[in-house]
């Protein structure tokens, strides 16, 4: 209601802070470079209105009346959802303002050489719900679960990244109906470097050591419980508009869980630019399995697209399937990733 | 005080954005240990009521406006934690569907307003009051006091982060920004001393940070 009598009457003047910028001359910064472009209501006026002291107090009003809602809902979501619940909301309110991915990435497994450049960051949030149903000897297993990776990438110099990522993992198994287990947390933490040692004629190759440490519980399924390391070498071919990803890579399971300790990968991604900002990617790969049980290995197929909003701005989804019984039945994953 | 894009650097933005980050979470978990069926629609409520009050600019000496912010506001009723969420959401819905602050600047926008302001106003919101005995008149002072401080404070902050961005020397920033928001400062003690003593004489239920001393409360049943 106040909004809808008072704000076009409200001072024109510009605010302390416009007035200050103005008079101690860095205005002009601001205007110069706008990140989001997008606001359906910029400047409080509704475009189609003509009247400018209209267009201002109905702006006013669906802003109110949608700033009440959404902070009923916070409210509500605060109030009674556990504590893994609240989390997830809570990253899930915060992912569409902060996320990322550069040349290939996120939905894709298999690894990219390319790197950030001196100085510049690349965040991203990755997230992904997967499925899996079991059958052995009359025991029914369904397992659902998730994961939200916030990674960062830093450009040490032009041809060196440095990669951090911090993974939060959710699960649940159930065995004929009856929940079996549930967990939830911090898994572990991973370190990386990259490092694009070659490149030419469209061919470039990087090797990527890597090492992850026992941030997660492990006797909740989260993590090894010891201190891992990998490496991978990575090639990538483009040929406009088409881009190939090859990675192999050997990965020492130091673990707690009686797993296999020598892990190898293998996979090939494709990425086809369908127009300006939009990508179709492919991916498909194989691991041996950690389970010393099996001797069938997972492999996996995925589809996806990656969309750039903006020059620095992608988002991303995908779909992953297992083409074995050994991976996980069906994965959701979608992400976001920023440079700056 | 909404900064926009572009007037910080980036590495500003990024730790302003990890604190303001990790303070809303930890303020989620304070907030639901303590809230009731009656909070929820009172969170809705006073975000709208701050939302559309911050639209309202008041002209202030030569030719400059300011607006209510509403950070010690929503922290007396509500508590400093739920307040602290409060700006947050307003903060958000204002860069992103009014272009009203930077999206990129969010963090230091949440960290200024919602973290200085919200929870340092509150912080010595409940100084002056418990120095003051808790009594009817020191609550009322300790709220126009703390109201002011909210935004020069606030205000001071962003001029740090603008001069250690290297936007404008630290001197000439600090003293244009807490000048002018010395003054908008005083028309933000006035509404929210105002409003909140509206509050009081109508639902005094309502707010949080006086009913828990139980003053009013003995006085008036």
């Amino acid at each position: 209601m106040l909004a809808l009598f008072l704000s076009p009457l409200a001072s024109t003047s510009p605010d302390g802070l416009e007035k200050v910028a103005e008079t101690k001359g860095f205005a002009e910064k601001g205007g110069s470079w706008k990140f989001w472009k997008h606001a359906p209501l910029s400047d409080y006026t509704i475009p189609w209105i003509k009247n400018e002291k209209v267009s201002t107090a109905l702006s006013g009003l669906i802003g109110t009346l949608a700033i009440f809602f959404i902070a009923l809902g916070i409210g509500k979501l605060i109030k009674k959802s556990p504590p893994v619940k609240r989390i997830l909301s809570l990253l899930l309110f915060l992912l569409p303002l902060f996320s990322t991915s550069v040349f290939a990435a996120h939905p894709l497994i298999t690894d990219d050489t390319g790197t950030q450049g001196k100085g510049r960051f690349q965040l991203e949030v990755n997230s992904e719900v997967n499925y899996g149903k079991e059958s052995e000897a009359g025991v029914k297993t369904k397992t659902t679960g998730g994961e939200v990776a916030t990674i960062l990438s830093f450009g040490i110099i032009d041809k060196v990244d440095i990669v951090l990522g911090i993974p939060f993992q959710w699960f649940k198994e159930k065995e004929n109906g009856e929940i079996l287990s549930r967990e939830s947390g911090i898994s572990d933490i991973s370190l990386e470097l990259k490092w694009r040692f070659y490149e030419r004629d469209g061919w470039s190759f990087a090797l990527k050591p890597g090492a992850t440490f026992p941030t997660g519980n492990e006797k909740k399924d989260l993590g090894t419980g010891r201190v891992t390391y990998s490496i991978f070498f990575i090639t990538t071919k483009e040929i406009e508009p088409l881009a190939f990803h090859f990675n192999i890579g050997y990965m020492r399971n130091e673990n707690k869980l009686d797993e296999r300790k020598d892990i190898w990968h293998i996979s090939l991604a494709s990425e086809l630019k369908l127009i300006k900002d939009l990508r179709l990617v492919t991916n498909i790969g194989m691991e041996r399995n950690p389970d010393r049980t099996s001797n069938k290995h997972p492999a996996f197929i995925l589809g996806g697209f990656i969309y750039s909003i903006f020059e620095n701005f992608d988002i991303d989804i995908g779909i992953k399937g297992g083409l074995n019984k050994q991976e996980t039945d069906v994965t959701i994953l979608a992400g976001i990733a920023w440079r700056f | 005080m909404h900064l926009p894009d572009g007037f910080l650097s980036h590495g500003i933005n990024a730790a302003t954005f990890v604190v303001s980050a990790g303070a809303c979470a930890y303020g989620v978990k304070r907030v639901n240990r303590n809230f009731g069926e009656r909070e929820v629609p009172l969170m809705g409520v006073t975000a709208s009521f701050i939302f559309a009050a911050q639209m309202i600019n008041f002209p202030v000496a030569g030719g400059t406006s300011g607006h209510f912010l509403g950070a010690v506001f929503s922290s007396v009723l509500l508590g400093p934690w739920a307040s602290l969420i409060i700006i947050t959401i307003v903060l958000v819905v204002q860069c992103l569907g009014f272009a009203d602050g930077g999206l990129t600047a969010i963090g230091s926008n949440i960290f200024n307003m919602g973290i200085i302001g919200a929870l340092g106003g509150y912080g010595i919101f409940s100084l002056i009051y418990t120095l003051l005995q808790k009594s009817r008149k020191g609550f009322f002072i300790a709220l126009a006091i703390s109201s002011w401080f909210s935004i020069v404070m606030g205000a001071s902050a962003a001029a740090i982060e603008l001069a250690i961005s290297g936007t404008s020397p630290l001197k000439i920033a600090l003293t244009a920004m807490a000048g002018i928001h010395a003054i908008i400062g005083v028309g933000e003690a006035i509404i929210t001393t105002a409003a909140i003593s509206l509050i009081l004489k109508t639902r005094p239920d309502l707010v949080a940070s006086y009913v828990k001393k139980g003053v009013l409360h003995e006085k008036t049943t």
